[in-house]
């Protein structure tokens, strides 16, 4: 892994009404890293991924992606506005997987994952099935391209749902808490498939999640997130197994307690 | 008071001539409220309030004045200030923009009911505003508002003779001319009630069909 800045966070800060979710965020990710993102409920977590997503707008506050300004590009020497053209330019480095899947409940499985390479990258459709076949291959429902997505457990929504962001091949993946809605058998099934995408493709990767098993697989880094603020970061063995914050010990212990 | 079915048979033809031109209204009118609607409703999803108040104030102004007053204007009122337009085109525009209103909320509900969830995945699918609401979001709302949609049609339907007070020759036109002629009001007026009662309930056998065979698909 080189250390070239793939995403920056400076000075983020976001609110819904009185409620601060960040804070002051600043934050680097370099290019193929491995950032689990962990902490308790509300604390501003999905958030980052869903400003990285553009699903919202920090109050203030730059990112930058690749080295390029998300909501104010630089035009002329100076910073501007965003205009949809440079956010759909933005988007496409970024894929994303929610929590309740958000499959297309019209579309069938194998349409789900082509319609957007066939309408926004203008893939022919030919081409766009046969990758969407290798995708569905990959995520282990090869037999499932014909089926609605109401015929699907879960587990299978959700593996639908990766092969769809896959399909777009961004340079930058975002899991937002996938298994939270999952059983915990398939929940693992699940992270495995993930984590095999993890080491064999060279993607930056965000996760938000509460499974501490898989991040300590997965993470490159981990980072402990509490009220709009980094509390704590470092390689999984330091902050989840040798934690130099209370906070971070009593989340974990709650956590453990959970579990 | 003798009901007289020489008479029907005489005046049936004359009656059924209207029936194609209440048909043509309503099916003209319909499709005109159903795309325009759908114009309200995606305008009022746009992030931009000027736009948000200006279709609610329109829409308002639709649903607050009545439909015979708005009809008289647009025949009436519009030739003095040198538009003139045939008597049947402004009863199918006047009927069209009217229910636009209604079928404007119908669908504000249907888009309502998407989850935001499909935005977001739409959003991170980097498809534009357009296709999400054309390939993404309008689908979806589609099915759950074909009742309500019929209901509108029906309604607009049963309007309909509104027209004859703008010189459309539609049914009822037709009749009272024949009972002002013949000073036989009965059969006329009964064979348009009939037919009115037989479309509505075609109307709304061909609506359920379309419902069901719209929710099987999934």
């Amino acid at each position: 892994m080189n250390n070239d800045p793939s995403i920056e966070f400076i000075n983020i800060r976001k609110s819904y009404g009185t409620n601060t979710v960040l804070d002051g965020l600043n934050m680097t990710v370099s290019a193929r890293e491995h950032v689990v993102i962990i902490g308790p409920s509300g604390s501003g977590k999905s958030t980052i991924l869903k400003l990285l997503m553009t699903l919202e707008k920090p109050d203030s506050g730059e990112i930058i992606i690749d080295g390029e300004n998300l909501w104010h590009p630089a035009r002329g020497g100076q910073n501007s506005e965003a205009d949809p053209a440079h956010l759909r330019h933005m988007r496409s480095k970024v894929g994303m997987v929610f929590q309740h899947f958000n499959l297309f409940p019209h579309l069938r499985v194998l349409q789900n994952i082509t319609e957007a390479p066939v309408r926004v990258l203008a893939v022919p459709r030919a081409e766009a099935n046969q990758h969407a076949r290798e995708l569905l291959d990959r995520v282990g429902l090869a037999d499932k391209y014909n089926a609605w997505p109401a015929e699907l457990s879960g587990g299978q929504k959700q593996r639908v749902a990766i092969a769809r962001a896959l399909a777009l091949q961004p340079r930058i993946m975002l899991f937002d808490e996938i298994t939270s809605a999952l059983d915990p058998e398939i929940a693992s099934q699940v992270l495995q498939l993930v984590l095999d995408l993890a080491r064999q493709t060279d993607m930056t990767m965000l996760f938000v999640t509460h499974q501490m098993h898989f991040a300590r697989q997965v993470a490159d880094r981990v980072v402990f997130f509490d009220q709009g603020k980094i509390v704590e970061q470092g390689t999984a063995n330091q902050v989840l197994e040798n934690p130099a914050q209370a906070r971070t010990r009593e989340f974990l212990s709650n956590i453990l307690m959970a579990s | 008071m003798t009901w007289n079915w020489t008479l029907v048979w005489h005046i049936l033809p004359m009656i059924l001539r209207g029936t194609v031109i209440t048909v043509e209204a309503t099916v003209l009118g319909m499709l005109l409220a159903l795309l325009l609607g759908l114009i309200w409703a995606g305008l009022l999803f746009l992030p931009n309030r000027f736009i948000f108040w200006l279709v609610r104030l329109i829409i308002e102004f639709i649903r607050d004045t009545p439909l015979l007053i708005q009809l008289f204007f647009c025949y009436y009122v519009l030739p003095e200030i040198g538009v003139t337009i045939p008597a049947l085109v402004t009863g199918i525009t006047v009927l069209g923009i009217n229910y636009s209103a209604y079928t404007a909320e119908v669908y504000r509900a249907g888009l309502q009911n998407i989850p935001v969830g499909q935005w977001n995945a739409a959003k991170a699918l980097n498809f534009t505003p357009w296709q999400t609401f054309i390939r993404i979001i309008v689908p979806q709302a589609l099915p759950p508002i074909v009742p309500a949609m019929g209901n509108n049609l029906i309604a607009m339907f049963k309007d309909t003779p509104l027209l004859s007070t703008i010189t459309v020759m539609e049914m009822l036109n037709r009749a009272m001319i024949i009972g002002d002629k013949s000073f036989h009001y009965l059969e006329p007026l009964t064979l348009v009630g009939v037919l009115f009662l037989l479309m509505s309930l075609l109307a709304s056998g061909l609506i359920g069909i379309t419902q069901r065979k719209l929710l099987v698909r999934r």
